[in-house]
């Protein structure tokens, strides 16, 4: 081409009449139409869910002339009263940021070094498909490893991984309250068992932290309940917000059991556990009794470092306030490697005072299967539809993580959920066999596993990692792989069962249309990678409103029904507790136990893990000169997903170390001074946060700062990274233990 | 109104869209075109000439502009966010006023973003593109209020942007283009 | 009796969420790094184990007597038909002298309109509309009220015949709108 060619042709077009500039342009020609006059402004309001955090609170999007302007809770739903929090409220500012992900991207340089080029979806499907023909040729569907975070996603997200016959599917939980689950399950039969904690007379929290970890229906039942006057207690290391509004016991790490068995201890011996209920619906109270009778108040005193009296005082209380009285089974990361005994012993001693489907008690989740069970409550509302799929073809090895192998730990692991971190021992190790490729969604295993640089390492090591996410992650910085996934607030997703004391279920629509035009929701980026990988029966629908539309109409309910308020209850139910008026009430409906009973011993966790009564287990205390390391939550981030969100990054962009007054004077640190904080293999510098809220032979940090990707631009850097520092120990059930650590602080 | 104006914000909307394999191939013709309408950038003129000698291959090119266009432009540490509502708006997001303003704009002037490049309107290189269908078209007098009301208070913030990441052809594209915008206003070619 | 709208804060039901904070930034398009109201956090007090801990939200007090309409020069501090006080930007000169008279350093000058700016109890855009101001509809601990203190009927004439409340600074007599109770708080 002659000089100057190119740009007269883009200009002119072969014929000179070009509309638009030819090949690179973006715009089109069309008749000229002046704007029209904006005094006119067209408001609604879109009834969806929040994504700022997993809890998927109900929301009221405002849309002002088709952009979203500011975001409430959705009035229609009582339990949330029109309330979000301020991760919730700040939608905004993550739908419009532009630091956003916006199209796929393929890596270009070596991992880590952020070098990639854009590409359009198609070639990224085909990028992915390509190579995981290959792994899974070379070293079976089972070395590739699928994690997310938990959500309506999963639907999709796994079905790739069940295709190509992995057994490796992981959701987060395991850095998360996976231990609880556990303990349920052992115990019950079911995982689906919530506290009614608005209608408590007295609660204790281990740690538990509904203020700043915050979940809308459940903060508000808690202010209720405080409200109401109830008393609160919390045991935890740290003043957190919700220890300053109860009685605050500082209690000394990772020795809850010993508090917990000694409540037992005191309540049998006082006899004010509920005879009846034990005698009726629970099994294995002997072997219980046994296990805790040497547990006496003196000896808790001990372990504990909280008075005996204190101790005494607190059971007594909690036990007058039977059946309205909630000691809480926790939602956090595992503390120690036997965290799920912890959670036995919980609710062990909740089921010894018959705390269990009443006000103010626990209850059995009642979706509408369950509700259907009762002649009473029949009718009200229907379940949810599947959309069922073609078989799965069997994987041919057993999971990395031991997860459903009898006569192991591994055998009480939630077989959906998985013991993730094991994925990154694999990957460095090789045992029991070699992950070599990684699919990862809206997750960030950097950040929320423990030992950051040993995940790096790991991720170093694979043939292929694809993040999928709305920002470029930590994670997403050592991809192969990136696909933008669009925000919540612009797209659909399944209907998700809500239901607590009465059957609910919630929507997620887009309140506007695609902000990056080129991002795709979920459900759509895994269809049609699916369909190029010849995986496409198993999405056996045309689009969502079509999926959603299968799962609704079993349960007699239409799109736009749902679409009108958001959350859709049954009309004139009441919330329903099985014991409430009938003390003798049979169980067999709300429990899945083949005994029939809840199980204080488990002949399957004897089975697993040689203990079928919760047993105590010292775990090592700080020595002198160190501290024990924990970690916690903040109101306004959510772990490690929004520290880059603008207006949340402004309110809070980094943490610090909480660190005692006294134990700073002896270090010589001073409220804000730089420090250095080792765990003896990793160090992190930091800030010092000298307080009085915090026990002398403790620090704390919030987690999900100290963001280790220099493309997170506005986190980068800032703060410290937890988990860097904690050490990697998987515990008993797959769980992360994160209160184990010891560290020394300098002044830097 | 001449059709060197309509070339020249053509080029540097070529620069500034994501990277395209026909920018990539005909880099020299652009520098060709500079040299003779912005002789002052002499400077940055050789800058880009070494990256072309530097990297000859139209996908070694692609690679390299790609490299730098996402920190530069795309996600991540953003240097020099491309959509003018983030600097016109205080609280530094996207689709802000000024995004619909520039869309009305184009619209008055018969030009829509097409479905298939899809973009957001106020991208810089997508207000240079249509700077130069408007110089094309000889729209003088739309195209001076355009650069008054909207592409002149941009480059005041973004060009600095650019020129500070050090990136190449980013960089050096940028500075070009303020030269040329500086000598438009020495000149009175344009109303600024 | 005319309507006198106040706000309520029961400080022991704040949680500190900044849920508050952040509806504002949205509602009323306060810039980046400003901020019409905030909830910061008050202690760890006391020794450990022994401490307390607290939120009080911080905003305009919407004064009776502002020291704030006082000194303003050209009016655009003024008190409107209900007794509030607000601004007219288009009258405002940016002078600041009314961030210097307000003893609960409530004003700021607005980055983007140039003009003083602070809590109005959103009264244009939702309180004239019959909806709670944006802070008081998403608080999470339920430590907000609004209304008129006048009608008996209203949700903050009830907590406040129940509890005694105070007024910051009250020594300065501005006689503000907003009570605060601080009823099961150490402080």
């Amino acid at each position: 081409m002659n000089r100057r060619q190119f740009l007269k042709y883009a200009l002119y077009g072969a014929g000179g009449t070009a509309i638009g500039v030819s090949g690179l342009g973006a715009l089109t020609k069309v008749a000229p139409k002046s704007a029209i006059a904006t005094t006119n402004t067209e408001e609604t309001t879109v009834f969806s869910a929040c994504e700022m955090c997993r809890n998927q609170c109900p929301i009221a999007v405002k849309v002002v002339n088709g952009k979203v302007t500011k975001i409430e809770g959705n009035p229609n739903d009582s339990g949330f009263g029109g309330v979000i929090c301020a991760r919730g409220n700040s939608g905004p500012s993550l739908l419009y940021d532009p630091q956003r992900l916006k199209k796929p991207m393929i890596r270009t340089g070596e991992r880590g070094t952020g070098k990639y080029k854009e590409v359009s979806w198609d070639e990224a499907y085909t990028y992915i498909a390509d190579k995981l023909k290959v792994i899974q040729q070379d070293f079976g569907g089972e070395s590739v490893a699928f994690a997310s975070r938990k959500g309506p996603h999963d639907w999709f997200f796994r079905t790739i991984g069940k295709g190509i016959g992995s057994p490796n599917i992981f959701s987060h939980e395991a850095t998360c309250p996976m231990t609880r689950s556990v303990a349920l399950d052992s115990m019950f039969g079911v995982e689906a068992i919530a506290a009614d904690y608005a209608n408590a007379k007295y609660i204790v929290s281990f740690g538990r932290n509904w203020l700043e970890g915050i979940h809308i229906a459940q903060t508000r039942a808690i202010m209720k309940a405080i409200d109401n006057g109830a008393k609160l207690v919390v045991l935890d290391p740290r003043l957190s917000v919700t220890a300053s509004k109860g009685e605050w016991i500082p209690i000394k790490g990772t020795t809850d059991l010993a508090f917990v068995m000694a409540m037992a201890n005191i309540i049998i011996t006082e006899e004010r556990y509920d005879k009846d209920f034990v005698e009726r619906y629970t099994s294995g109270f002997d072997q219980w009794k046994e296990a805790v009778k040497d547990k006496t108040p003196e000896w808790a005193e001990n372990e504990t470092g909280i008075p005996k009296e204190t101790i005494i005082r607190i059971t007594r209380e909690f036990a007058e306030a039977r059946p309205q009285a909630i000691l809480d089974f926790g939602w956090r990361t595992g503390l120690t490697p036997n965290d799920f005994q912890l959670r036995r012993a919980i609710m062990i001693v909740n089921m010894m005072m018959g705390n269990f489907e009443v006000p103010g008690g626990y209850y059995r989740i009642k979706n509408a299967s369950v509700t259907n069970r009762f002649p009473e409550m029949t009718g009200y509302a229907k379940a949810l539809g599947a959309i069922n799929q073609p078989a799965f073809p069997k994987p041919v090895t057993s999971r990395i993580d031991g997860t459903g192998i009898k006569g192991i730990p591994g055998q009480l692991i939630p077989e959906g959920d998985g013991a993730v971190g094991q994925i990154v021992e694999s990957i460095l190790t090789g045992q029991p066999y070699q992950i070599k490729a990684w699919m990862v969604h809206r997750f960030n295993p950097v950040i929320s596993i423990t030992e950051s640089d040993r995940v790096i390492e790991a991720l170093k090591k694979l043939d292929l990692l694809v993040v999928c996410d709305v920002y470029m992650t930590d994670t997403a910085m050592f991809a192969d792989v990136i696909l933008p996934e669009c925000s919540y607030l612009e797209r659909h997703e399944p209907v998700y069962d809500m239901s607590g004391l009465t059957p609910k279920y919630v929507l997620r629509q887009p309140a506007v249309e695609l902000v990056y035009p080129d991002t795709k929701p979920s459900w759509q980026i895994y269809k049609e990678l699916g369909e190029k990988m010849d995986l496409g029966k198993y999405f056996p629908f045309q689009n969502i409103e079509n999926y959603i539309s299968r799962q609704l109409t079993p349960a007699g309910l239409s799109l736009s029904q749902l679409k009108q308020k958001g959350v859709w209850t049954p009309e004139g139910m009441k919330p329903f507790y099985l014991r409430a008026n009938d003390s003798q009430a049979s169980l067999g409906n709300v429990i899945s136990k083949v005994s029939q009973k809840i199980e204080f011993y488990s002949e399957e966790v004897q089975h697993a893990t040689k203990q079928g009564v919760p047993q105590y287990k010292r775990h090592p205390q700080p020595e002198e000169g160190k501290f024990r390391f924990v970690q916690g939550k903040v109101a306004v981030h959510t772990n490690a997903g929004t520290v880059n969100v603008p207006v949340l990054n402004e309110l809070m962009p980094e943490n610090s170390l909480w660190i005692n007054k006294a134990s700073a004077d002896n270090l010589g640190i001073l409220d804000g001074d730089d420090i250095i904080i080792s765990s003896g293999i990793y160090e992190h510098k930091g800030k010092a946060k000298v307080t009085e809220g915090i026990r002398p032979d403790t620090v704390f940090c919030y987690h999900g700062f100290g963001r280790i990707s220099p493309e997170l631009k506005r986190a980068f850097g800032k703060g410290i990274n937890d988990n860097k520092l904690i050490l990697n120990q998987i515990g008993e059930v797959g769980n992360v233990c994160t209160s184990m650590t010891m560290v020394t602080v300098k002044k830097a | 109104m001449n059709n060197k104006t309509a070339e020249l914000y053509l080029s540097f909307a070529g620069i500034f869209h994501r990277p395209h394999p026909e920018i990539a191939e005909h880099l020299e013709e652009l520098i060709e075109l500079w040299r003779g309408e912005i002789p002052e950038s002499k400077e940055q003129l050789v800058e880009i000439e070494d990256y072309c000698r530097k990297y000859p291959l139209v996908n070694d090119r692609l690679d390299t502009l790609w490299e730098h266009y996402i920190p530069l432009f795309e996600t991540g540490d953003i240097e020099a966010i491309p959509y003018a509502s983030v600097y016109f708006n205080d609280n530094g997001l996207v689709l802000g006023k000024e995004a619909e303003d520039v869309r009305e704009f184009y619209l008055s002037c018969g030009y829509v973003i097409g479905n298939e490049k899809q973009e957001l309107p106020d991208h810089l290189a997508v207000e240079l593109e249509f700077l130069a269908l408007l110089a094309r078209d000889g729209k003088t007098q739309k195209l001076a209020e355009f650069e008054r009301d909207h592409l002149r208070p941009f480059l005041r913030t973004i060009l600095p942007l650019i020129i500070k990441s050090k990136r190449p052809v980013y960089s050096s594209a940028a500075k070009t283009l303020e030269i040329w915008q500086l000598n438009s206003d020495r000149k009175g070619d344009s109303i600024g | 009796m005319a309507k006198q709208y106040g706000m309520v804060i029961q400080v022991a039901k704040c949680i500190g969420c900044q849920a508050c904070t952040v509806a504002c930034k949205f509602q009323n398009e306060v810039p980046e790094g400003q901020y019409r109201t905030k909830s910061p956090v008050f202690g760890p007090i006391g020794t450990y184990p022994n401490v307390a801990m607290y939120f009080e939200k911080e905003a305009c007090q919407m004064c009776q007597k502002a020291p704030c309409v006082n000194v303003c020069p050209t009016k655009a501090s003024h008190y409107d038909e209900n007794g509030l006080v607000m601004i007219d930007p288009d009258k405002c000169v940016g002078c600041k002298y009314c961030l210097t008279a307000c003893p609960y350093d409530a004003r700021f000058i607005n980055a983007k309109t140039g003009a003083a700016d602070k809590c109005t109890f959103c009264f244009e855009e939702r309180v004239s509309k019959g909806l709670k101001p944006a802070c008081v509809s998403t608080c999470v601990g339920g430590s907000l009220s609004f209304g008129d203190v006048n009608d008996p009927n209203s949700d903050v004439a009830k907590i406040l015949t129940k509890s005694k409340s105070e007024f910051r600074k009250a020594e300065f007599g501005t006689h503000p709108s907003i009570y605060y109770i601080f009823d099961g708080v150490v402080r």
